[in-house]
């Protein structure tokens, strides 16, 4: 008698209806003499079957927006000779779509043909400044540590928040990883006196010509710091950034 | 194939891709991630793809590595799809009960997504591959990267493994009904 491991897959092919002859006649020898294995026949046809038969709604349907979000990767993956647009999560991309050829649009108009990357960059900023805190503003705030842990574990981004002097008066509100310039940006959500702030933190190597730019009616102020260029941003006179900026600079220091 | 028709037929599989999805992550938003994600690769790489073969086998490989992909960039541990404990676990076909006299048939759809849940994640792809998306066996080899013989021991394994678990469900409603423990509680 052939031995239970060399049937195995035999008794598979067979449960499938696909064995030959041939290897049906081993099986069937085989299983007049093995219990066993007539219930694992037993077991794989009653199981296929089971499945099978349940198969539509086992597959359901696709949450709707998904599709759009998917149709909506087409533009994404174009080839196009600048930077990647953001990927969002979830229903952002309806949203997310009509706010960038908005923005898009007005923002050629007022820059011209010929952007400055730092511009650009900043453009590109507070067009995630404006989708994000629309979509993943966490009102009752979050743990700094809880964030960089999680920003840490699921993104490989290695983070130290503000914290004592220079995060008072700043809540974390959200926090999120952005794919564009060319690796990971680290994008943190705060609120301070009910104005949205948002700080990106630039992959290691990213740096923009300019610290001071002001787009789109945003104010946004870079800095240098544990290696990377951070970059605060609001919807507020250029002053009022800078002095965040200064507290958010001055933590490591 | 052109565009519009490459892009009609891959979009018409995002319920299917989406299912799948879900038994690789059990997670919606993570699920629907992963999904957009395979969208976006397989539009980037359209160009690569052969007209006449297999769009749906192609779909769900990109499917599958984008799924491997991101797990090792969380930085967890390397899906266990590919480890050898998966291939070594203990086959216990000996410790059969009496199967016979239970009707999964009566088995309810949460309990078989529960089931299915419950399965290790490179037997419930394999599972799941045969016997809802019905590939072949050389189709699923090639959608997860191991040879025949390895998804075709997942597959016996992992129907096995599906099988108890539903006798056991079935076994103990009868229990909490006072009914005869081989004879299913609840049937649909």
């Amino acid at each position: 008698m052939e031995s239970c491991r060399e049937t195995g897959p035999l008794v598979t092919r067979v449960a499938d209806s696909e064995a030959t002859a041939a290897e049906r006649g081993v099986v069937d020898g085989h299983l007049r003499e093995c219990v066993a294995c007539r219930h694992q026949l037993h077991a794989e046809r009653e199981t296929r079957q089971l499945v099978h038969d349940r198969a539509t709604a086992l597959v359901g349907h696709a949450p709707l927006g998904l599709r759009a979000r998917c149709v909506a990767t087409r533009v994404q993956a174009a080839p196009r000779a600048g930077r990647r647009l953001p990927l969002l999560s979830r229903a952002a991309w309806p949203i997310a779509l009509a706010a960038t050829l908005v923005l898009a649009v007005a923002g050629s108009a007022f820059y011209g043909l010929v952007v400055n990357p730092s511009k650009a960059v900043a453009a590109q900023l507070t067009l995630d400044h404006l989708k994000c805190f629309s979509l993943f503003e966490e009102p009752a705030g979050l743990s700094p540590a809880e964030v960089q842990a999680v920003l840490k574990a699921r993104h490989g981004i290695d983070l130290s928040l503000p914290a004592g002097k220079a995060a008072e008066g700043l809540t974390l509100v959200g926090g999120r990883r952005c794919l564009y310039l060319d690796g990971t940006v680290a994008h943190l959500l705060y609120k301070k006196d009910g104005l949205q702030v948002s700080l990106f933190v630039l992959p290691i190597g990213q740096q923009l010509g300019q610290t001071d730019l002001d787009v789109l009616g945003h104010s946004a102020v870079a800095f240098a710091k544990d290696g990377r260029t951070w970059v605060v941003l609001a919807r507020a006179p250029h002053a009022q950034v800078e002095a965040i900026a200064s507290a958010l600079g001055a933590d490591t220091e | 194939m052109d565009a519009a028709a490459f892009e009609q037929e891959a979009l018409a599989l995002v319920d299917r891709l989406y299912a799948t999805a879900m038994r690789l992550t059990r997670n919606d938003a993570d699920a629907q991630d992963l999904v957009q994600d395979t969208y976006l690769r397989a539009f980037r790489s359209a160009a690569q793809f052969e007209a006449g073969t297999n769009l749906r086998g192609w779909m769900f490989t990109i499917l599958h590595n984008t799924f491997l992909n991101q797990r090792r960039d969380r930085g967890r541990n390397p899906v266990d799809a590919d480890s050898e404990v998966v291939e070594q676990a203990p086959d216990d076909r000996q410790a059969a009960g009496n199967p016979e006299e239970l009707l999964l048939r009566g088995t309810l759809d949460a309990d078989l997504q529960a089931a299915l849940d419950n399965l290790q994640p490179a037997y419930r792809e394999a599972v799941w591959l045969r016997d809802v998306e019905q590939f072949s066996y050389e189709d699923i080899a090639g959608i997860v990267g191991v040879p025949i013989g390895t998804v075709m021991s997942r597959i016996s394994r992992g129907r096995r493994a599906l099988y108890d678990d539903l006798v056991a469900r079935s076994s103990g409603y009868a229990r909490r009904a006072g009914v005869g423990g081989e004879t299913p509680a609840r049937r649909v």
